[in-house]
């Protein structure tokens, strides 16, 4: 009776957003999805939502088609967008955050709007064969108290992911969500899994007495940490986040070939155009920026 | 003074025998980058300040941001 009474944000829809959507659709659990991606060949491997007719789609909107097939009694919002400080307000409304970002810099935004707005808020991740989950509970240790001043200097595109541990971090996420919403004894450790040697640890965490978020200092939702260009995790997709004129852009790039135009979006060979963002496919970031200024402008 | 070490990257585990003060000391005798890991001595996480003594067990996790 709880669970269809409440509304779980999952910010990402990759490999862990797809399986927490899904197991949560299946249990009744209104959604709220946000994902700022399209979907990739190279994504299927893991990314269980999806399907080879989806590539090209956007992940969100692909997303809510999917669940809703699975339960049409829930109610999906979609939302297609790079979440940040200035639209991270449609979270306002939701019982619980489950994080399922491919970012550190998105993980501490919403770390800091969990604590600011004292929603919980689930942290999961995985890489290679190694995954973690942390509760996040409004009083308690918050991300920042662990993570603080810390980088992760791999991603799914240089260390790879297995579809087997991506799969039992969203379980664990899950299995956490649902004891948070119905109000039972949740996790209090950070947990651990490694499936080279099939361990699964708990560490006790504290919190930390001179973390500022804990504090009341909320430097990425004041937008002091904003980043104007990022690459997207196991995909060759790297984002501008500028302001975009689509008409006159539709214009520019449909006399020079050919232009997919859709309500959320136009597409012009390998660049997709937002209102608010670019997303460019290449092969570095000097390749992006060079299709950038050729196409788009400075 | 000892500390065993595990290091998760590598499925390794070390035995440290030289007096290091704290957790910063440690990862840089091992010559790890302290941004890109979290650790725990005892099955707790700490922060970089944290003191060290004989027999102290610390695993050193990378940061995982994937998803």
């Amino acid at each position: 009776m709880l669970l269809n009474k409440s509304t779980a944000a999952i910010i990402g829809l990759g490999a862990l957003g797809s399986l927490v959507s899904e197991l949560l659709a299946r249990a009744g659990v209104n959604l709220l999805i946000v994902d700022r991606d399209v979907v990739e060949l190279v994504n299927l491997q893991r990314q269980t939502l999806f399907r080879e007719k989806d590539i090209g789609l956007l992940k969100a909107k692909s997303g809510e088609k999917h669940l809703k097939e699975i339960n049409s009694n829930v109610k999906i919002d979609s939302f297609s967008i790079d979440l940040n400080n200035e639209n991270i307000n449609i979270l306002k409304n939701v019982n619980l955050i489950l994080d399922c970002t491919d970012n550190l810099e998105t993980r501490f935004l919403l770390n800091e709007f969990s604590v600011k707005n004292r929603k919980p808020m689930i942290y999961g991740a995985a890489i290679r064969d190694k995954g973690t989950v942390m509760n996040i509970i409004p009083g308690k240790v918050c991300f920042n108290c662990i993570f603080n001043n810390t980088a992760s200097n791999e991603t799914c595109d240089t260390s790879g992911v297995l579809n087997t541990i991506t799969s039992l971090v969203a379980t664990i996420q899950v299995n956490e969500a649902i004891k948070i919403l119905t109000k039972q004894d949740y996790e209090n450790s950070l947990i651990r899994i490694d499936l080279k040697n099939n361990d699964l640890i708990k560490l006790n965490i504290k919190r930390n007495p001179n973390c500022n978020v804990c504090k009341g200092v909320y430097e990425y939702l004041n937008g002091k940490k904003d980043k104007d260009l990022i690459k997207f995790c196991g995909s060759n997709y790297f984002q501008f986040r500028k302001k975009q004129n689509i008409n006159e852009l539709r214009k520019r790039l449909s006399r020079i070939g050919k232009i997919i135009d859709n309500k959320d979006f136009i597409k012009f060979n390998n660049i997709i155009v937002f209102k608010d963002r670019v997303m460019v496919k290449a092969k570095n970031e000097n390749q992006a920026k060079a299709l950038y200024s050729k196409y788009i402008g400075d | 003074m000892t500390i065993k070490v595990f290091i998760e990257r590598y499925s390794e585990t070390k035995f440290i025998d030289k007096d290091v003060k704290n957790i910063s000391e440690l990862l840089k005798e091992l010559n790890v980058n302290p941004e890109t890991v979290v650790t725990a001595r005892n099955n707790e996480l700490v922060t970089l300040d944290a003191k060290l003594k004989d027999g102290d067990e610390v695993r050193i996790l990378s940061v995982i941001s994937g998803g």
